[in-house]
């Protein structure tokens, strides 16, 4: 007998056998073939909503120089009194357009007064030296300084993205499961994304045997829980970021919302936090109606630490 | 509708089971329009084996049409060039379940066989079979079982490694190696 032989055997098989085989590839590639647009959709929605706040905490490329060299050129070229005022014009021009500037990013500027004093020494002319006094303090934040302004204006975007509260307390929950995480190698650059993988499908998990016990028991899904089809969510939060947890979300007859918050600094792996949501009777969730919103920390002790997030229902 | 000759029926079977078969024709020529040939011989040969045959279960009928003309068709083409392909590299795994390379077994010892290897798929859990299947039966590649079943091509290819030691230990021990 040679192994063709031995092939053609296997049509002997029961029907059933080779039936559900094939037909369980069949049913997976055509559900692969449906979930991939939503996950593509929601790959983007993450990624966007991970970029978007660094965006709009990065503060506008000043070209011009600083108001205290323009003062400084000029007080060199000339020691003369009129000159020393249109210096002053000169720097007080500077300190608007760049004040300017950073309200556009809704951030306050910070007086620092070590740069005031380094000028103070180099320039000896007092009328000089108020003028860049003021005008440093308007506009000059040191780079500790920006620091904490950043951290201000993080912390101003993710109060406002939270802001999707409701106004009326809501009592109700849903049931959520959190699998212990596993890792992978870590992409060049930090990725953060939350996307939903797949339904529990009663027909189907049965079909392929998918070991229902086991699954359950790594999400710690009560075994006695009834499911009907497309009732539990299966979600994964792929964070190259430490810090990353699930605190929470919202669900509504339109969408679902989950909130991840994480610290700003990038983990040497990417971590896998898999997540179970049971989607209540009487409301119908479609992957495409799905989302993330992140909250960014800059103090990893700050990145609150959720065991047991609440998804809220909003009716 | 077969039966009543009923050209209707050709269609309605493509319809229902178009998908499965091409995957177990694909699978195997590696090509969607080798795939979608092969049905259309495989429609043909059931409209004329249709009657007097009465498939008890038509699904796995037809699909076992579709794989031995597959296997007929991928035979010819590769008669020349052996070695290669997807088929090649799964008969290859099959031959650890060889009773014997030049052993000719009668028709009872062949039945022996199919009813010991049958009992033994039956034996393990549906996902495993259904791996095995897919892989000796329907020779899917590693890489589609992968994606189907949510596992690493590794994995797939360890998990049926095992399945094939383990039915060799069944199959000597029942004294069928």
């Amino acid at each position: 007998m040679n192994t063709i032989e031995l092939s053609e055997l296997l049509n002997g098989l029961p029907d059933e056998m080779i039936v559900t085989a094939v037909r369980g590839a069949s049913r997976r590639r055509i559900m692969l073939i449906r979930t991939l647009p939503a996950i593509a959709a929601c790959l983007v929605i993450g990624l966007t909503a991970a970029i978007y706040p660094k965006l709009r905490t990065q503060t506008p490329e000043i070209t011009e120089p600083p108001a205290a060299i323009v003062t400084t050129a000029a007080t060199v070229q000339s020691t003369a009194e009129t000159t020393a005022e249109a210096t002053a014009v000169t720097s007080h021009t500077t300190a608007v357009s760049r004040t300017t500037a950073r309200s556009a990013t809704g951030t306050t500027a910070i007086p620092v007064l070590t740069e005031t004093v380094a000028v103070t020494d180099s320039e000896p002319d007092p009328v000089q030296t108020d003028i860049r006094t003021e005008s440093r303090q308007e506009t000059e934040p040191s780079t500790e300084t920006s620091a904490v302004t950043e951290s201000v204006q993080q912390q101003e975007i993710s109060e406002s993205t939270t802001l999707t509260i409701p106004d009326e307390p809501h009592t109700e929950t849903v049931p959520v499961w959190i699998r212990s995480s596993f890792f992978q190698n870590s992409s060049t650059n930090p990725l953060m994304t939350c996307r939903f993988e797949r339904f529990w499908d009663n027909e189907i998990e049965e079909e392929t045997a998918f070991d229902k016990e086991r699954i359950f028991a790594e999400y710690g899904i009560p075994e006695d829980i009834e499911l009907t089809d497309y009732r539990l969510a299966f979600f994964g939060i792929l964070s190259g970021y430490r810090n990353t947890t699930l605190t929470g979300g919202e669900l509504s007859e339109d969408e679902l919302v989950l909130h991840i918050s994480y610290s700003e600094e990038p983990s040497y792996v990417n971590e896998i936090i898999p997540v179970a949501i049971r989607i209540p009777e009487g409301y119908t969730f479609t992957p495409e109606n799905f989302r993330a919103e992140y909250q960014v920390y800059t103090d990893a002790d700050a990145v609150p630490k959720v065991e047991s997030p609440t998804i809220t229902i909003i009716s | 509708m077969f039966n009543n000759r009923d050209e209707q029926a050709l269609k309605v079977t493509a319809e229902r089971y178009g998908a499965l078969c091409r995957t177990v024709a694909r699978d195997i020529l590696g090509s969607d329009e080798d795939a979608e040939e092969c049905l259309n011989d495989a429609l043909l040969q059931i409209w004329n084996a249709i009657p007097p045959a009465k498939p008890d279960n038509f699904c796995a009928y037809l699909l076992k049409t579709v794989r031995n003309l597959a296997l007929n068709r991928y035979k010819a083409a590769h008669r020349t060039k052996r070695g290669g392909g997807q088929q090649a590299a799964a008969l290859d795994e099959l031959s650890e379940l060889l009773p014997s390379a030049e052993n000719v077994l009668s028709e009872l010892e062949r039945r022996e066989l199919l009813a010991a290897i049958t009992r033994y798929l039956q034996g393990l859990p549906a996902k495993k079979r259904n791996l095995f299947v897919r892989r000796y039966w329907g020779f899917a590649t590693f890489a589609e079982l992968a994606a189907e079943y949510g596992m690493r091509e590794n994995n797939v290819q360890v998990t049926l490694s095992q399945i094939r030691k383990k039915m060799q230990a069944y199959l000597r021990k029942e004294g069928l190696l």
